[in-house]
């Protein structure tokens, strides 16, 4: 199984993208978040605590400017993985996985998440073995509730 | 120095101890071994599990982790021509070829023998050098500290991933996350939105499972999607020689000794990885060969090279680690992060103020290579097995894993959301070329650049003249600019 690398435009896009949304982020933090979140106030004899806040964002956000002026500018010869398209399925199939797992986890509990998360991604990623997939996904997890348990003394939700 | 190691020894040196660096060598081979996972996926998702143990033991657990997993990668490499990690690559160049002509066995004794061999010599240097290392390092300010912290800055940015654009953006990006908590100097609370569980800052465990450990798999499970399945199997010769003397694995010393000072000096700068120490250190062999055309077609040589080097990375990485504060690479960072977490603050004071526990973990360093050769060679046969597992069946109960081992410590359900957060931003990272470890890196150092750079503000705000006066600031800033600006000409 090789993965096949992108370069060229495709990662001209990726660069792209990910370059204004990084620039936009640290700008929202330098205008927002630092300001609103983060006392100025100085102690006597010391820096204001917003001073490495504002310098780290102000430097992602120069240097987020710079890839995107690099892009546009040359093919800096990278390769990537998979193409752009896949990139925003992938990261937002995670994110929406991520939620879901979240809200099974305070609602339902460990077992009842990983019982079925286990499973699911055992046939997402190609099981076909229906005995081996029921087996691992029951047993696996149970076993880790129950070292949890007896182990560290510790009931998993 | 030589009683302190008797000290140490006499410490390290207990059964709970020898089992927990027995089963940290073991679980590092296996995980190590799985295709896709290593040694820094080992440690990420183990260290939860030190939260209940000793010091010394917690710390001895997770040497014998990273040494295992540093080894383990090989058997995939040798017998599936499918890498465990990245810096098994190189071992797969010959190993495979080796099995495919009968020699799995034999291959596979090769690169334990030089796994071995290369972190003893590692293990050696670092009980020689961490102590001028760490007397040097007292002469420390904070200005020189912060000229070290860019220097490494740098260098990382410099090495990691095809665009060291992204990997500065990384590393500030992981200082700026670092930030959030309770501010180091006033305790004001800085960007917690009133969420207590923010007071202490952002999670390190969590952060580093979720954006190295989670996404790397879940990044593999939506390949195997896309790509279809690896069986994971192959054949092994039918009519295998299995013996390899020790008078013929000598034959190899003069790599064995190269390869193990490559790797000992790679592993002693910051931010240059174990593949790095491996794939020069095969070239260099190759270069030195009678027979260079020979190599990738089943030359033992080349399994020697690359696998003494890359066990050499493990002992010589924590130099920086133990006298600095600043890990050699990712397994180190991590290695700081429990010690952190069992609260010893790495850095020069490190061996003034538990000098128990850093001898005790010197010499569970030099125990665990004799109790990694005995493991290993007793697991041969049985680490194929494991190797030949297919990855749908492994990945998916790691992802329960990783829930479970993060929540058991704090029994927080916040540390699980920060942990699948990062897994989602780790995906993002790796799909879009941004180095993760550098992201992670910025985040452990973060805390001490901003002490530093603070002080070094207030020291240097009146006369800023007498920068000029400190000679190693100036090399580390001259070292830094110079990095930086060879990185930018060359991209």
């Amino acid at each position: 199984m090789k993965t096949a690398l992108h370069k060229g435009a495709e990662t001209r896009r990726i660069n792209v993208v990910a370059g204004i949304l990084l620039a936009a982020t640290s700008l929202a933090c330098i205008l927002w978040l630092i300001p609103g979140q983060v006392s100025s106030e100085t102690t006597p004899g010391d820096l204001p605590p917003t001073v490495i806040p504002y310098l780290s964002a102000g430097v992602v956000f120069l240097l987020a400017v710079g890839l995107i002026l690099q892009t546009l500018v040359r093919d800096t010869g990278e390769e990537l993985p998979v193409p752009s398209k896949s990139v925003l399925s992938d990261v937002l199939f995670a994110s929406a996985a991520t939620g879901v797992i979240l809200l099974a986890f305070y609602t339902a509990g460990f077992l009842a998440l990983a019982i079925p998360l286990t499973a699911v991604t055992m046939v997402f990623s190609g099981g076909r073995n229906r005995l081996v997939v029921a087996l691992v996904s029951v047993l696996f997890p149970l076993m880790v509730w129950l070292g949890a348990r007896f182990i560290f003394g510790v009931y998993l939700p | 120095m030589i009683e302190n190691l008797v000290t140490g020894f006499a410490a390290a040196f207990t059964l709970t101890n020898l089992l927990f660096i027995a089963a940290g060598i073991l679980l590092g081979i296996v995980i190590g071994a799985l295709p896709g996972l290593g040694s820094v996926t080992a440690l990420a998702v183990l260290i939860p599990l030190t939260y209940y143990m000793s010091p010394i033991s917690a710390i001895a657990f997770l040497v014998g982790i990273n040494k295992g997993g540093t080894s383990g990668g090989a058997v995939p490499a040798i017998l599936l021509n499918s890498p465990g990690t990245p810096e098994a690559a190189a071992t797969a160049l010959d190993g495979n070829p080796m099995a495919r002509r009968g020699e799995p066995v034999r291959a596979m004794k090769f690169a334990l023998y030089s796994s071995v061999t290369g972190d003893m010599i590692s293990d050696v240097l670092l009980i020689v050098l961490v102590v001028p290392f760490a007397a040097i390092a007292l002469q420390f300010g904070p200005l020189e500290y912060t000229a070290v912290l860019l220097f490494a800055f740098a260098l990382l940015s410099g090495v990691s991933g095809d665009n060291p654009l992204k990997a500065l953006i990384a590393i500030f990006a992981g200082i700026f996350l670092s930030t959030i908590g309770l501010d180091p100097i006033d305790s004001s609370p800085r960007m917690t939105f009133g969420n207590i569980n923010l007071y202490d800052g952002l999670p390190l465990t969590a952060l580093a499972i979720g954006s190295l450990a989670l996404a790397s798999v879940v990044e593999q499970i939506f390949d195997m999607r896309r790509e279809g399945v690896d069986s994971g199997y192959i054949n092994q010769g039918a009519r295998e020689n299995r013996a390899l003397p020790v008078r013929e694995f000598l034959t190899y010393w003069k790599t064995i000794l190269r390869s193990s000072m490559i790797g000992s000096l790679v592993g002693m700068l910051p931010g240059l990885g174990v593949t790095l120490a491996a794939f020069l250190s095969y070239g260099q062999a190759k270069r030195a060969s009678k027979k260079p055309d020979s190599f990738g077609t089943g030359n033992p040589e080349g399994i020697v090279a690359t696998e003494a080097a890359n066990s050499a990375v493990v002992g010589s990485n924590l130099v920086p680690t133990i006298a600095l504060g600043i890990p050699g690479n990712i397994a180190a960072a991590l290695l700081i992060g429990a010690f952190i977490i069992h609260g010893i603050v790495p850095g020069p004071f490190m061996l003034t103020m538990h000098g128990d526990v850093i001898y005790a973990l010197f010499a569970s360093m030099i125990i665990a290579n004799f109790v990694h050769l005995g493991l290993g060679r007793m697991g041969i046969s049985v680490w194929g097995h494991v190797a030949r597992l297919p990855k749908w069946a492994v990945l998916p109960p790691i992802l329960t894993l990783c829930i479970a081992g993060v929540y058991l410590p704090g029994q927080s359900g916040f540390d699980v959301a920060v942990m699948l957060v990062f897994a989602v931003v780790g995906l993002a990272m790796r799909r879009t070329g941004f180095p993760i470890v550098c992201l992670v890196i910025g985040f452990l150092l973060g805390d001490m650049f901003e002490t530093s750079l603070r002080q070094a503000m207030l020291l240097y705000s009146s006369t800023p003249g007498a920068v000029f006066r400190s000679p190693i600031a100036i090399g580390f800033f001259g070292l830094a600019v110079f990095i930086l600006g060879r990185a930018v000409v060359r991209k």
